[in-house]
């Protein structure tokens, strides 16, 4: 039963680290606090709902191109967010900047309403992808073994990039110190730009998959955003691994505190969630 | 873009229609609706603001109530109790309405309540489920006509007890609704079955929509049954995430699936999940409910009313045959023509008892099953569970004031 609940855990925790990878990114290297992280992934998972249609439905492949598709549009629309607008704000108080981002919370779910209506919608999982794999009587659903695999590839590629690429050098550099990247002539707002957009096409891929998973509506990019906040924070804010580690640590630890104490699951996540910050800010005052 | 500008030119022409008649009688009653437009309730809503606007221009049609043509003023609570508030207080004190109906979300009809109480405008509410406001904190003028959280929870007994289950796991969304659900399904399941073990109480958050770690853990207590209390994104969840578990195969599954569900999961519900509804438009066959429907589908592209549709249509039309019997809409007046008189309603005809100005509605369970009819499967067999057995006892309805009011 443990081991059915801890890879229960870890499962929800690399959908979770799907979620915040972006947002953590994000913050990294621009310091903004990106309300719209959750509206970005809610415009993906209603494109998946409005484009497998048209693509290839009920295929496992034209479920994949759809996703990466719709990947891709939230990164444009990302893109043009930055762009025409965040780009202002950089040197803006951060109320400034919160205010942006809130609004465009606010736009995109207005807009959202307006396209795609109230009702929840649901997108059918492809027939390939919604077995299990029974081990011993252990369900492990293929569908949350594949979304173990993107998120692992996430992973790897983010790595790979911000390991041996040259872009990735800077971009590590750039959430040390943005000033000295600035001197050394590199030209900030491409990274700001690529980095938000790579941000918005996770958001959008993790959209997508939710939409075959869960239930999708207009609300979900607040419900989305503030447990991808708490990932992030307990996994220091801008800090990418930082987020994977908390995600399984969510992941795990709410699908432990299910089995033992159905009542606190959620209140051992936001205990931890009050202990790494209590540590940390401990740490500082003591360095 | 069509749909919503026909929509808005018939309501300006029904409008002006319906001045054009008032001008020559008397003045038109004034109701005030305040509801979830948007919001968390916003999705369930939509269909019962649709189905009242076709029931006030019928109302209104055949010459309205008590000589008098019906106008509504609707107000979006945005499903925040403290906006709901504060747009039944204006409706009252500015727009000077005669009566308060809509509410959604038990908080907001919580928050409304008092303000029907203090100005002793009636308040009838018609697609929210909380028993508070009638029971614990009612008073002489807030009517409920549907199926309230103690009279489900019974409903839901009377029928786990039907079944062989022995074991089961209750999953209930952590809120006033899932949780007194829950509490009474187990209280009045243990009367009516005593040997049944409710092995597991699990409490998923609103809005969380990864049920798989409940699942699980649900599992895990090798259940008869599980008993989901989630509606909306979280039954939808449970279901398409279920299938993936095998829930289906390992246990049974008792949830709360109203139309809007059916509609949006469309064949992704199995075949033989026990779901519970209010008012599912495809188990009432009284011509009544028949023309209804007909005439809300060729006035909404084919759409189907889900049950808050048809919960709004009867609320209104219990509304206006209130304000008939009683010659106005006189607050007491009101409430003894609603106690004195039999509603033939879609749901069947329904009576209101004086005591909590509770009416006897029904609660519908079944098993889902995909049939020709639909495009989405339905609940076949369905079970009625009239309120008449539903219904808390007086001195149920006595205890909990007497708790409230300390």
């Amino acid at each position: 039963m443990l081991f059915v609940q801890v890879m229960q855990g870890v499962m929800e925790g690399i959908f979770l680290f799907l979620i915040a990878s972006g947002l953590t990114l994000i913050f990294g290297v621009s310091r903004i606090v990106n309300f719209a992280h959750g509206s970005f992934y809610m415009v993906g998972a209603f494109l998946t709902y409005q484009i497998y249609p048209w693509i290839a439905e009920g295929t496992a492949l034209g479920f994949f191109v759809t996703i990466l598709i719709c990947g891709l549009l939230v990164a444009a629309l990302g893109l043009l967010f930055e762009v025409f607008l965040l780009r202002r704000v950089y040197h803006a108080e951060e109320l400034m900047q919160l205010v942006l981002t809130l609004a465009a919370v606010l736009i995109i779910r207005d807009v959202t309403k307006f396209l795609w209506g109230l009702d929840d919608v649901t997108v059918s999982l492809p027939d390939a992808l919604s077995g299990a794999a029974v081990i011993g009587g252990t369900y492990l659903p293929t569908y949350q073994l594949v979304m173990v695999g993107v998120g692992v590839v996430v992973l790897a590629a983010v790595w790979g990039f911000l390991k041996f690429t040259h872009a990735g050098i800077i971009l590590r550099a750039a959430t040390d110190d943005r000033g000295m990247v600035a001197l050394l002539g590199t030209n900030q707002a491409h990274v700001f730009s690529s980095v938000f957009a790579i941000g918005c096409f996770l958001a959008g891929i993790a959209g997508g998959f939710a939409a075959a998973f869960e239930s999708i509506n207009y609300l979900l990019d607040t419900r989305v955003i503030v447990l991808a906040f708490i990932v992030v924070v307990i996994g220091g804010l801008g800090n990418f691994y930082g987020a994977l580690y908390a995600s399984l640590a969510v992941g795990i630890l709410k699908a432990l505190g299910l089995l033992f104490a159905p009542r606190l699951s959620m209140v051992i996540i936001f205990l931890l969630m009050a202990v790494v910050l209590l540590i940390r800010s401990l740490r500082r005052t003591t360095e | 873009m069509d749909r919503r500008t026909l929509l808005r030119i018939s309501t300006v022409l029904a409008l002006a229609a319906g001045l054009g008649g008032a001008a020559q009688a008397a003045d038109p009653v004034k109701i005030g609706y305040v509801g979830g437009i948007s919001g968390a309730c916003g999705g369930l809503t939509h269909s019962a603001v649709k189905a009242m606007k076709i029931a006030l221009e019928e109302i209104n049609a055949a010459g309205g109530a008590a000589g008098r043509q019906i106008e509504v003023v609707w107000r979006d609570s945005k499903t925040k109790p403290d906006e709901g508030a504060k747009q039944a207080r204006d409706l009252v004190l500015t727009e000077k309405v005669d009566l308060l109906t809509g509410v959604c979300s038990s908080s907001v009809f919580m928050a409304i309540n008092p303000i029907s109480q203090q100005y002793g405008v009636p308040l009838v509410s018609a697609i929210s489920g909380t028993h508070k406001a009638t029971v614990d904190f009612g008073h002489p003028f807030v009517f409920q006509t549907q199926p309230h959280t103690l009279m489900e929870g019974k409903a839901l007994a009377e029928y786990a007890a039907r079944q062989d289950w022995n074991n089961i796991v209750t999953m209930g969304l952590d809120y006033e609704w899932g949780r007194t659900t829950v509490k009474v399904f187990t209280e009045e399941l243990a009367k009516l079955k005593p040997e049944v073990k409710i092995s597991k109480q699990l409490w998923p958050r609103i809005g969380e929509t990864n049920l798989t770690s409940y699942i699980t853990a649900a599992l895990s207590e090798e259940p008869d049954a599980i008993m989901g209390v989630l509606f909306g994104s979280g039954t939808n969840s449970l279901i398409k995430q279920g299938r993936s578990y095998g829930l289906l195969e390992r246990t049974e599954l008792l949830t709360f699936l109203s139309t809007e569900s059916y509609m949006s999961l469309g064949k992704d519900i199995p075949d033989g999940v026990h779901g519970w509804a209010r008012g599912p438009f495809y188990a009432l066959d009284s011509d009544k409910a028949k023309a209804f429907i007909e005439k809300y589908r060729n006035a909404h592209d084919g759409e189907y009313p889900n049950d808050w549709g048809m919960l709004g249509y009867d609320a209104m039309y219990i509304i206006a045959r209130g304000i008939d019997a009683a010659g106005g809409a006189d607050p007491e007046k009101f409430r003894q023509a609603l106690g004195s008189m039999t509603f033939d309603t879609m749901r069947g005809p329904l009576k209101m008892r004086m005591i909590d100005n509770t009416f006897n509605a029904p609660s519908y369970l079944g098993v889902t099953k995909m049939t020709d009819a639909y495009p989405f499967p339905t609940m076949s067999d369905v079970n009625v569970i009239p309120g008449d057995v539903t219904l808390p006892s007086e001195e149920t309805v006595k205890a909990l004031r007497a708790a409230a009011a300390k």
